[in-house]
């Protein structure tokens, strides 16, 4: 059984016209897999995130599936509440914004530990200093009496991944956790990241709209547009050879060393959807330079073609088309 | 070519407030030159300075040190006032295209700002056809003209951003970080259409930002920064191939790679006090407490920019000892 088992997961928020952010989407996640959802502002990955916890905004609704280690999240009275102490953790992009800034670091580390296992201050606040530790903060001591503005961005979302940790959960999520922070800082975070995974044997759901930052830390790949998963492939597969023309776009646009320099950086034409928009058809199709007829008039479902699944009549020949 | 922008010494304190007090160096005696028609890369990271250096060229920020000239003209002395009419020759485009905005102004009305303050003789009429031609060039539909900021997708606005500072014909940009708050995939479109601009106008300019794959991508020569000093400046084929600076090596190491085999090169290293933003080593290099070459000497001795091979300018101990440049740090 899957760790956590996405199913149909649907997020609408309503207001003066329903906006359907994520639309009917499947995705599972084993033990200690890593899984990366790769898409534009705008295309739902966070509020995919959200949905599943249910910590949307208060206009925000979920319908489907949600399982996490067989239980149900979506329909419960406060699923965050239930998942805080089953082991889900969160990682968000703003790391100030999930500290409290006139409580100190250690407090607010223990305090995650006490609340999640109910264990003791004392050893509450052992934990933290060993959490602070793990993710390689100098002077752990002087750190927990430290407050959030003490510290650099780099440094306070460390802080804000060992207190996602401090519950010791079994799935991190992490939304952009790395695109507030200075290139050299956001590779550190990233591997640090990936080291935290493989020692404490935590499964990691991470959202991005950097293909590159996941490039070398995902072993599976959703890519996301306009609330639909597009394609879904393991990560070698499709970096290799992309089968959604919209995947092979955003592969193409990251900026790389290799490229030949006073030449055009590959972009993808036109812009995403605006929420709410009515679709007929494929959503990528007015973007797309493959697009043909079919494609404006017949959705294309996400079904399993060679080793990836992709939601396109005439996908790319790559590895993963193939 | 020759240098219509030129920096000599330029230094940037500023003041802390509250019980630590003191002064903040930001900009530390750093000296560079524009050719006319060039766009030169500026790389580093956040707190390093590189936007102060920036505002320090187009005097928003006072200058303790140096000499800024444009065109053979010292301007860092002149007042508000007279620098005001150099307002229309050196234009700056800001990092946040959500912050650059009045939110209750049209897209017409603040790209035509910077016209009634700087070209007062220019009537409505003429107004709207800058505006109209202007917005053309960056690539904006002209129905966007009428609507408001939270209408526009963040690429917009950026386009937007830029249309404003190009509208009184500048002859100098600063390019603060102007796709960083953008998507990997609308980054791409404004970094074509700067490559555009700078082609057609022949434009000068200052192209900051942390990512070195993008700076490369624009710049013929690039400077690296780090705490408030220049570290590296080379031709981006030295500084790519061959980097002689460890923390110029760090830049490139970060930056993303897309081989699907390849592990991140990156090692998980300990945070240390000097990372802090605000630290600022009193005596050594500023990079010692980071680097993994450092020797007690860098702890001391303040290592000064200095010519290596090729004319390129270092400012490391060891640079001699790696003329061929730092290998990548194997994977661990």
């Amino acid at each position: 059984m899957a760790l956590l088992e996405i199913r149909a997961l649907t997020v609408e928020f309503s207001g003066e016209r329903c906006i359907r952010a994520v639309d009917r989407v499947d995705l599972s996640i084993d033990r200690e897999e890593r899984v990366a959802i790769v898409g534009e502002s705008g295309s739902g990955k966070s509020q995919l995130l959200l949905g599943c916890i249910g910590l949307l905004a208060a206009n925000g609704r979920t319908q489907g599936s949600v399982r996490f280690d067989g239980a149900e999240l979506i329909g419960a009275d406060d699923p965050a509440a239930g998942v805080r102490g089953r082991g889900i953790g969160f990682v968000f992009q703003d790391a100030s914004g999930s500290l409290t800034p006139h409580r100190r670091i250690g407090d607010q580390l223990a305090e995650a530990a006490v609340a999640a296992r109910g264990c003791e201050w004392g050893m509450a606040l052992a934990d933290a200093r060993r959490m602070i530790e793990r993710v390689r903060l100098p002077d752990a001591r002087r750190c927990l009496a430290q407050y959030p503005h003490e510290l650099s961005g780099g440094m306070r979302q460390r802080v804000a991944i060992a207190a996602a940790l401090m519950s010791q959960p079994r799935l991190l999520f992490a939304d952009e956790p790395t695109t507030a922070l200075d290139v050299t800082v956001q590779a550190e975070v990233m591997a640090l990241i990936d080291e935290l995974c493989r020692e404490l044997g935590m499964a990691l759901l991470l959202v991005t709209h950097d293909i590159g930052v996941v490039a070398a830390l995902a072993d599976r790949i959703a890519v996301m547009y306009a609330g639909r998963i597009v394609e879904c492939a393991t990560a070698s597969v499709l970096l290799a050879g992309p089968g959604h023309p919209y995947s092979a776009g955003l592969l193409a646009s990251v900026p790389t060393l290799a490229d030949a320099p006073g030449t055009e950086l590959r972009t993808i034409a036109g812009s995403p959807p605006a929420p709410g928009t009515a679709f007929t058809g494929c959503r990528f199709a007015p973007r797309c330079p493959r697009a043909a007829m079919r494609c404006r008039a017949e959705d294309p479902p996400l079904v399993a073609r060679g080793r990836a699944a992709i939601a396109c009549h005439f996908p790319l020949t790559g590895e993963g088309g193939a | 070519m020759s240098a219509v922008l030129e920096l000599r010494g330029v230094t940037v304190h500023y003041c802390r407030r509250g019980a630590r007090g003191g002064v903040l160096t930001a900009v530390d005696d750093v000296s560079l030159s524009i050719d006319n028609g060039e766009m030169l890369g500026l790389v580093g990271e956040s707190g390093c300075g590189k936007t102060t250096l920036g505002k320090a060229i187009l005097a928003l920020v006072p200058l303790a040190a140096g000499e800024v000239h444009w065109r053979g003209q010292r301007i860092d002395h002149l007042g508000t006032r007279h620098f005001r009419a150099l307002r229309r020759e050196l234009q700056f485009v800001f990092q946040d295209p959500n912050a650059c905005f009045d939110p209750r102004m049209t897209i017409a009305g603040s790209v035509a700002e910077p016209l009634r303050a700087l070209a007062p003789g220019l009537d409505a009429a003429g107004q709207a056809t800058r505006v109209t031609g202007i917005l053309g060039e960056v690539g904006l539909a002209p129905e966007l003209a009428g609507r408001y900021p939270h209408q526009l997708s963040g690429g917009q606005l950026q386009r937007a951003v830029i249309a404003r500072a190009l509208i009184v014909d500048p002859r100098f940009v600063v390019c603060d970080e102007p796709v960083s708050a953008l998507d990997v995939s609308v980054q791409g479109q404004i970094v074509n259409l700067l490559a555009r601009i700078r082609r057609e106008r022949g434009l000068a300019s200052l192209f900051i930002s942390h990512n070195l794959a993008i700076v490369a991508r624009l710049c013929e020569r690039i400077l690296v920064m780090y705490r408030g000093r220049i570290v590296e400046a080379a031709s981006r084929d030295a500084l790519i191939g061959a980097p002689l600076h460890p923390y110029t090596r760090e830049l490139l190491d970060a930056v993303p790679t897309i081989d699907a085999g390849a592990r991140r090169r990156v090692r998980v290293r300990p945070l240390d006090r000097a990372d802090s933003a605000l630290a600022v080593a009193a005596t050594g290099c500023a990079f010692a407490g980071r680097c993994a070459h450092a020797l007690a000497r860098c702890r001391s001795e303040r290592p000064l920019l200095q010519s290596a091979a090729d004319g390129r300018l270092v400012a490391c101990h060891r640079a001699g000892e790696w003329p061929r440049g730092l290998p990548p740090v194997a994977a661990g």
